[in-house]
């Protein structure tokens, strides 16, 4: 809407500036402005766009100085350069990076124990209408279960060691796996089953060469929110059940009051998070090209 | 033996409003397609000769009735039946893929394709970056793929414009020369049927009866566009739609 009463504005002056019999360069010139100013206006305001990838920085910014003017309480808002300090003298102890490596190494094998089930139980609810009709409701059941709320559980059946650890966060990630595959199966359209069967394609072969591919995009949205559920599980163990890992690191600052170290913990947990999902944007642009983003 | 071979066959489907009720899409439909012919079934939509085509496809079970093929079938659907997540060159080898054809005799054959049916340059692109014509040429590409003699089309050219069609057409005759193919081709053009066919089968309303079988005398190679000066194009043209129209009326007064 904005661009049509741009466009017309801009033949309403370039039609006074008496274009038609005579273009004069200069007329050109000020009709090119005009377009210009009016692509740059639909794009955004180019403060804004310059601005926008620097907002959090004044964040800190401002938090810094709030700290130390007393306005924050510095006991429970540490000024960033302090938080800082911390973060370094972490990483140089090697604490830091101790904490980061079990915490991802449980989320990655507990990753990999939960969505290769998930994928597998998914793709075969997905395309067999009666075991779905069967199975459904088990799976449909078990996962309003807060999986945090079996951890104890976990716990008295796997000890205080890793797997515990691994356990939980394969069940968190298994049943995002497996409802997004699902549901990424079940919406084939039937004429692409009906040319692998024309094809001759195998039950086993239709599910992978036509079920898979189509369910992958569905399948990276449930890699994506299994990454976001498998750092708040990890957490949350790691927090009453661990003597390692960045949930260990924040809980303990509670306990020691050293609320720096707790900011560290946070951020780096933020850090993480991001990273991951970055890769699995990375990841999916890769394996699912066929998808205009 | 003939290529395809359709005897009796009879199929229904349970009514959506009585249980007791069954739904007749075919009926006692009977025919022959020899081998290497080229035969369009032309009917009004609804007649159920898609139908017909996923039986003989195996997709679908005859009610009653048998059918034989020369060998497995290649089926060209209609429009969307390239898969996106492959590229044109993947689609176009996936038959061979889910035989195990190794590697480098299905990049031969595909490349062969590929050229046959003017594709070479796209072999790299997703369907969503191709026209629709590409994309049954990819479909077309397919199905011959594989070396059986029996090839089934479901109104593949129905969603293209006409003069991509036109061209389309003259390149499944040109590439049907070529093979030693016989062709079942499901069709409601009654253009596209006598431009392609040996013979044209002509279905009725629902349920789906056989009420004619109209040879075509023009010879092989022809040009399609040729063809059109032909005066018996518009006697064979005339000929069907009488054939359709007559059974609308048919239909008609049966509804009142």
């Amino acid at each position: 809407m904005s661009t049509d009463t741009q466009t017309s504005d801009t033949q309403a002056s370039a039609a006074r500036a008496g274009l038609g019999p005579a273009v004069t360069a200069a007329d050109r010139e000020e009709i090119r402005a005009r377009l210009a100013s009016a692509v740059q206006a639909e794009r955004g305001s180019p403060w804004n766009r310059r601005i926008g990838p620097y907002t959090p920085l004044l964040l800190l910014v401002a938090w810094e100085a709030l700290s130390r003017l007393g306005v924050l309480d510095a006991r429970f808002f540490p000024a960033p350069t302090a938080i800082v300090e911390t973060f370094v003298n972490l990483l140089v102890s090697g604490q830091l990076v101790t904490d980061i490596l079990m915490t991802l190494s449980r989320i990655a094998v507990g990753f990999v124990l939960g969505a290769i089930p998930g994928v597998l139980l998914g793709l075969l609810l997905g395309s067999v209408r009666s075991v779905r009709l069967l199975l459904e409701p088990v799976f449909s059941s078990l996962l309003p279960i807060p999986k945090v709320a079996i951890y104890p559980l976990l716990l008295l059946i796997f000890g205080l060691g890793e797997t515990s650890k691994y356990v939980i966060v394969a069940i968190g990630v298994f049943f995002y796996l497996f409802f997004n595959t699902m549901s990424g199966v079940m919406q084939t359209p039937p004429l692409f089953d009906d040319v692998a069967r024309a094809n001759g394609a195998s039950r086993i072969q239709r599910r992978l060469t036509v079920s898979l591919p189509y369910a992958l995009p569905s399948i990276f949205t449930g890699i994506k929110l299994a990454t976001g559920g498998a750092f708040v599980i990890i957490a949350a163990s790691e927090f009453v059940g661990a003597q390692s890992g960045l949930g260990y690191l924040i809980w303990s600052s509670w306990s020691t009051f050293a609320v720096s170290k707790m900011y560290v913990g946070i951020v780096t947990i933020s850090a993480l998070g991001y990273g991951a999902t970055a890769l699995e944007g990375y990841l999916e642009r890769r394996l699912v090209p066929w998808v205009k983003y | 033996m003939s290529g395809i071979s359709v005897q009796g066959l009879w199929k229904a489907y349970p009514s959506a409003e009585d249980r007791d009720e069954v739904l007749v899409a075919l009926e006692d439909v009977s025919l022959e397609v020899g081998e290497r012919e080229f035969v369009c079934v032309l009917g009004p939509s609804g007649c159920g000769k898609s139908t017909l085509l996923r039986i003989a496809a195996g997709l679908e079970k005859p009610s009653l009735g048998t059918v034989e093929t020369q060998s497995r079938p290649s089926v060209v659907f209609q429009e969307h039946g390239v898969f996106p997540w492959l590229t044109v060159a993947e689609n176009v080898a996936y038959p061979l893929r889910l035989r195990r054809v190794p590697r480098a005799a299905r990049r031969e054959r595909v490349a062969e394709l590929l050229e046959l049916v003017g594709l070479t340059e796209f072999a790299g692109y997703y369907p969503s970056q191709i026209s629709g014509g590409m994309r049954q040429r990819t479909s077309v590409a397919r199905a011959l793929a594989d070396d059986g003699n029996v090839l089934l089309m479901d109104e593949p050219f129905g969603a293209l414009d006409e003069q991509t069609r036109v061209a389309l057409q003259q390149e499944l005759l040109r590439i049907w020369e070529q093979t030693e193919k016989s062709v079942l081709f499901i069709t409601h053009s009654v253009d596209e049927a006598l431009t392609l066919a040996d013979r044209v089968v002509v279905m009725s309303h629902r349920p789906g009866r056989i009420i004619a079988e109209v040879e075509i005398p023009f010879g092989r190679p022809r040009d399609i566009i040729e063809l059109r000066r032909d005066p018996r194009y518009g006697e064979i043209t005339y000929q069907l739609w009488n054939l359709l129209e007559g059974d609308t009326a048919a239909a008609e007064a049966v509804a009142q």
